[in-house]
């Protein structure tokens, strides 16, 4: 794989008019396009043929989308800040320091200095079919994320099913920021709106973003929780270059509620909350918290870690998750 | 007196042991080099080839007519059109095929104007194949009704060794503890940063110059030029910057040869580039194993045997992977005093992928399983008789003059210098004896730590018929050197060690030294970059090249300084008198006055120095290496019981080097080495279904990134080798081969479980710590 087999255009428009003078053009003469942040998701998956657009439009011109700002009891978060301008803003350190530590177990620096939270929460699902070469994807008969009649993960898929594709969420931002009771901010070009985070993931792993065609996310809006102590705990083989085989954030609110929020695992994040009143114990609370989690979460031999061993880890990094903020709240 | 030599003094210094920049370092570091893989030329062609992607079929038909109908493509070749089974070891193998023996198996090959095309054109060649019952194991090689892979080789038994020494039966008997495991080494591959490449181009009178990342350029030719029905003599090779090798360039694989046959046919010079999929997939992996070891030991901590069966998966071809037990049974015989030997080795063809040299050439597999015996021993030892475990191993570890079952004469032999001094670093004793008990207390984290060690060849491997090396030194009129070598550079660092040498016989500064060494037409004979031998046999060469021009020099001088050459020295760029380092002539003045006159005395000599060692024979008695050396690495882990993580925190290593010539290029390679054998031992698997490999990327096959490193503490013992340039062994294997088990008996120390079998992944050794669980309650 040294380059993208087909072809592809490429623009930088600088305003978001001109974005969508462009977006549509190509709407109008029927040419399939794709947005481009940092690229580190997409580039991989144009050189394995999973994405052929005829045009790649690069969003880093839009130089206004590149900022941090505090804003009452929120940050602001520009969808091209780069994953490495996150780790070390002093906003971010001071308020979200988990977020930090969450975008800064991602890939690798040169990685981290491309990438932006953007692309991050925006990032394609993955599974270890469909993230191959399209030599080693054409020994097998093509599945239903690029067409084909069969998942050759859950063999016995068909068309009709709740989730036809369980290619896997992998974000190592997404579960903080929707601790953070986060919104995005969307235009397109029927004009803006605000939803939350949680509402842009979807069930399938073809169609795993709410977005639609053409829209793109400008901030994010990240709440500050008062008195609220957080945490994030991945699971790889190595300390980078890996995606998540499961990532768990957690979150202690200042009245002892515990909320965790999972990636890695089914098609979206899983979110679970436990109120500290409904529980005898802390301890009981989080058993409650890792049953939910379990409840919630399919794996699939999506990773080169069988999956019981994925699944047995979800309690593990939980509590690990939760110890770390309390051993911090002690310090 | 001139006037640039009045009162100046120079006094004797020495750059041996201190650090020497790589001198092509500053270049690949901002990206400046100039790989093999950046290398276009005129005219040039792309070849690309087609690889089977199926395990096991007859290749029914070939259909090349729509790829050479694609504008651009200049040839589509096939088996037809290339000669057969030439390549390899034993012969079993053909640049392109026609039958279908493993995935990687060469079908087809296309010449094109541009990379792109020629990719092109491959999936337009339709292939029509009949699938067969494939062999995915040596062992389902050997069953009975097992399909036969190769045709020459009936029952799929391919290369086979053997050797035995005194009398087992009795030394069992006299044996109070026998030791018997079966381990399973594992397939990983060399992971290049430079993809395989190679660039074919013949001139008109036949002659092919052929651009490779090959590590031995000069038998290369006698393996290439088979292939191609030439002359091994009308082959230039020429070596541009290579992107790593490690061992996997140490053989022709079919790429070659078909990147000549290519351009042969086209009359252009044809590339062949790997992509970095078809790199994992198609390159040499190291030769996996199943290990059946026992060990023997009296009560009293005396080895009393070791015999080893080993079975190793040929793959469908042989290259070097099946060799390996050449070295092996050497460990099996030197690793410790072990009075009695019993080694068998058989390897079984298969459908899988085929194993090359690399890094640590069977040591990485047998030290894994003895090094983990001597640690059961020392346990065992410790815990029923209370004996000290390094105290066992220095019983058992030899000293110098001493003579292995093989015959490898330990001239200088440290290895209980290595032990002592690593133990005491570490504080390994204490240590251990706390883990040990903390290992059945509850909680989370587990500490361990874990010592192995092991020998190698630190003199070269004598399995050629000579393992020299060539050197020719010239010097200009400026007192600039050039030395044209034999030896190769493929990144370990030859350049900087041979101008170092160089520098300290002559007094001239590191960087008046060119090294001339890419180019086959050029350079003297050399038998490659292997063995860990390139400072001790190359270095050798040079230093005695050096000395017979500083001889020529000093006797010039001497006539007209008016004392013997025996009293005056090069220092400095200067020739000064020896006793006081007074200056007499400058360097430079003294070559052109001798050039310069009417009986012209130009410094030009050249040498071929090689070792004392004795061939490899059929019985594997001999010295086949002029040094062996030792080295003790005791390795610091934690280990998450529930997760089933192992974090090497600190390795110290204690190693036997002879004598440091470049301090930082040994730490280089200490580093590197350790990398190497860290990823084997914890993360890295090639893992194969069916023949195929299932993780072709560096997403999936996991080399261990810069946050795994773990603090290192490196001791360098000198041990100063007679044979050896200043006294230095050759030292770049062992650092690859002791890690792993060190680790893996940190781990037993740390949770009290053995694995056989590495890599020491997350998930099999939490499965292993939940099933003890299970089993202990
Ligand atoms: C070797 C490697 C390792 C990696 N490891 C990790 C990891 O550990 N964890 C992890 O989470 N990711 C990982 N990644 C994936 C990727 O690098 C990150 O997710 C990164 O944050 C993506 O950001 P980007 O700006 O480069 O996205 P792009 O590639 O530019 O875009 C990704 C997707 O988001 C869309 N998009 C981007 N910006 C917007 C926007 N403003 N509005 C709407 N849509 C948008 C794009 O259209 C595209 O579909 C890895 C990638 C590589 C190559
Ligand atoms: S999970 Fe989705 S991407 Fe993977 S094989 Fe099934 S359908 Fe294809």
């Amino acid at each position: 794989m040294t380059a993208p087999k087909k072809d592809f255009d490429f623009a930088r428009p600088k305003t978001i008019e001109q974005l969508y003078n462009l977006v549509q053009e190509c709407q109008h003469e029927g040419r399939q396009f794709i947005f481009s942040a940092g690229g580190t998701d997409i580039m991989p998956n144009l050189k394995s043929e999973i994405l052929s657009p005829d045009i790649v439009i690069s969003l880093t011109g839009l130089r206004a989308l590149n900022n941090i700002e505090k804003q009452g009891d929120h940050i602001i978060i520009g969808a091209l800040t780069s994953l490495s301008e996150l780790c070390s803003n002093n906003n971010i350190q001071k308020y979200l320091p988990a977020l930090a530590r969450a975008a800064h177990k991602v890939a690798s620096p040169q990685i981290r200095n491309r990438a932006t939270i953007g692309g991050n929460i925006m990032v394609e699902n993955r599974c270890s079919y469909i993230n191959q070469s399209p030599i080693n994807r054409e020994s097998h008969s093509p599945c239903f994320k690029i067409g084909g009649d069969v998942c050759h993960l859950v063999k016995s898929a068909k068309r009709g099913d709740d989730i036809l594709c369980q290619a896997r969420f992998v974000s190592d931002t997404a579960p903080l920021l929707l601790l953070q009771n986060s919104t995005v901010n969307i235009i397109g070009p029927a004009g803006s709106k605000e939803i939350k985070l949680a509402d842009l993931y979807l069930n399938d792993g073809i169609e795993s973003k709410s977005l639609m065609h053409g829209e793109i996310i400008t901030h994010i809006k990240v709440e500050i929780t008062e008195n609220s102590l957080s945490h994030y705990e991945k699971l790889t083989i190595r300390n980078a270059l890996d995606f998540p085989s499961l990532g768990v954030a957690a979150l202690r609110r200042g009245n002892g509620d515990i909320s965790v929020a999972l990636t890695g695992l089914n098609t979206r994040p899983g979110v679970f909350h436990a109120k500290l009143e409904n529980h005898e114990t802390s301890d009981d609370m989080i058993v409650d918290i890792c049953r939910k989690a379990n409840d919630f979460t399919v794996t699939y031999q999506q990773d080169f870690f069988p999956r019981g061993y994925r699944k047995n880890m979800i309690s593990v990094f939980i509590r690990r998750a939760i110890n770390k903020i309390l051993e911090g709240a002690k310090s | 007196m001139a006037e640039d030599v009045a009162f100046k003094h120079i006094e004797k210094t020495s750059l041996i042991g201190k650090r020497i920049k790589k001198p092509d370092a500053p270049a690949k570091a901002i990206g400046k080099t100039r790989y093999i893989n950046d290398m276009v030329l005129p005219q040039m062609l792309y070849g690309k080839i087609l690889h089977a992607g199926r395990p096991h079929a007859e290749i029914i038909s070939i259909d090349t007519s729509e790829a050479e109908k694609l504008a651009g493509v200049h040839l589509v070749i096939t088996a037809k059109d290339t000669p057969d089974l030439k390549l390899g070891f034993v012969k079993d193998n053909a640049p392109l095929k026609s039958k279908v023996l493993c995935e990687r198996d060469e079908v087809a090959a296309v010449a094109a104007e541009s990379e792109a095309i020629a990719a092109a054109a491959i999936k337009l060649i339709k292939v029509s194949y009949k699938d067969l019952p494939g062999v995915f194991s040596a062992k389902d090689g050997l069953k009975k009704d097992a399909p036969q892979i190769q045709e020459n080789f009936p029952g799929n038994k391919s290369l086979k060794f053997k050797f035995k020494h005194g009398d087992l039966a009795e030394a069992e008997a006299g044996s109070d503890i026998i030791l018997d495991h079966v381990f399973n080494v594992h397939y990983v591959t060399h992971c290049c940063m430079g993809t395989s490449c190679a660039i074919a181009d013949f001139d008109h009178n036949g002659k092919l110059t052929i651009y490779s990342q090959t590590q031995y350029p000069y038998n290369y030719k006698m393996d290439l030029a088979p292939a191609l029905g030439i002359d091994p003599g009308d082959i230039r090779v020429i070596q541009p910057t290579t992107g790593g090798s490690f061992g996997a360039k140490l053989d022709v694989y079919p790429y070659e040869p078909v990147a000549a046959i290519l351009a042969q046919k086209t009359g252009r010079p044809v590339k062949v580039l790997f992509d970095r999929e078809e790199e994992f997939i198609n390159s040499p992996t190291r030769q996996p194993a199943a290990i059946h070891l026992r060990t023997g030991c009296t009560s009293d901590g005396i080895l009393t045997f070791r015999s080893a069966d080993v079975l190793m998966d040929n793959g469908a071809y042989t290259s070097w992977g099946p060799t390996v037990p050449v070295i092996m049974m050497r460990t099996v015989s030197g690793h410790y005093r072990v009075p009695v030997i019993d080694f068998k080795a058989q390897a079984v063809y298969s459908n899988n992928a085929y194993a090359g040299s690399f890094r640590g050439y069977g040591n990485v597999q047998m030290t894994y399983a003895t090094a983990q015996h001597m640690d059961m021993f020392a346990e065992e030892l410790s815990e029923k008789h209370g004996m000290d475990p390094i105290e066992f191993h220095l019983k058992n570890a030899q000293k110098s003059g001493e003579v292995t079952p093989q015959k490898s004469y330990l001239r200088e032999c440290v290895l209980a210098e290595c032990l002592t001094t690593a133990a005491a670093a570490s504080d390994y004793v204490n240590k251990h004896k706390t883990y040990t008990e903390a290992c059945t207390e509850e909680g989370r984290y587990k500490r361990g730590i874990g010592l192995a060690s092991s020998i190698h060849n630190a003199g070269g491997a004598k399995i050629h018929k000579s393992d020299g090396c060539g050197t020719i030194l010239k010097m200009d009129d400026y007192a600039r050197v050039t030395v044209i070598t034999g030896a190769s550079e493929i990144g370990q660092g030859i350049d900087a060690v041979i101008s170092q040498i160089v520098s300290e016989e002559l007094g001239v500064p590191p960087e008046h030294v060119t090294l001339v060494n890419n180019d086959s037409d050029i350079g003297p004979w050399d038998v490659g970059v292997h063995a860990s031998r390139t400072t001790f046999i190359a270095g050798n060469g040079a230093k005695r090249a050096a000395i017979k021009a500083k001889k020529q020099i000093l006797a010039a001088a001497s006539k007209q300084a008016n004392v013997t050459a025996e009293e005056l020295d090069l220092r400095g760029g200067y020739v000064v008198q020896d006793k006081d380092g007074a200056a007499v002539i400058r360097l430079d003045r003294m070559l052109r006055q001798m050039h310069f006159q009417p009986t012209p005395d130009v410094v030009m000599v050249s040498d071929y120095y090689e070792p004392n060692s004795e061939l490899e024979g059929k019985d594997h008695i001999s010295d086949h290496s002029a040094a062996y050396s030792h080295a003790v690495h005791i390795a610091e882990v934690v280990v998450d019981t529930y997760t089933g993580e192992v974090k090497v925190e600190k390795v110290t290593m204690a190693q036997d080097v002879g004598r440091v010539i470049n301090r930082m290029g040994l730490e280089a390679q200490m580093e590197g080495g350790l990398a190497f054998g860290l990823g084997f031992a914890l993360s890295e698997e090639m893992i194969f279904e069916e023949g195929r490999l299932l993780n072709p990327s560096f997403r999936d096959y996991k080399v261990p990134t810069a946050p795994e490193m773990p603090e290192i503490e490196m001791h360098f013992i000198e041990s100063d080798c007679e044979e050896g340039p200043y006294g230095a062994k050759g030292i770049a294997e062992l650092p690859t081969i002791v890690i792993a088990p060190a680790i893996a008996n940190a781990v037993y120390n740390a949770t009290g479980i053995r694995f056989l079998n590495p890599p020491m992944s997350p998930e099999k050794v939490a499965r292993a710590i939940w099933e003890k669980k299970q089993a202990d309650s």
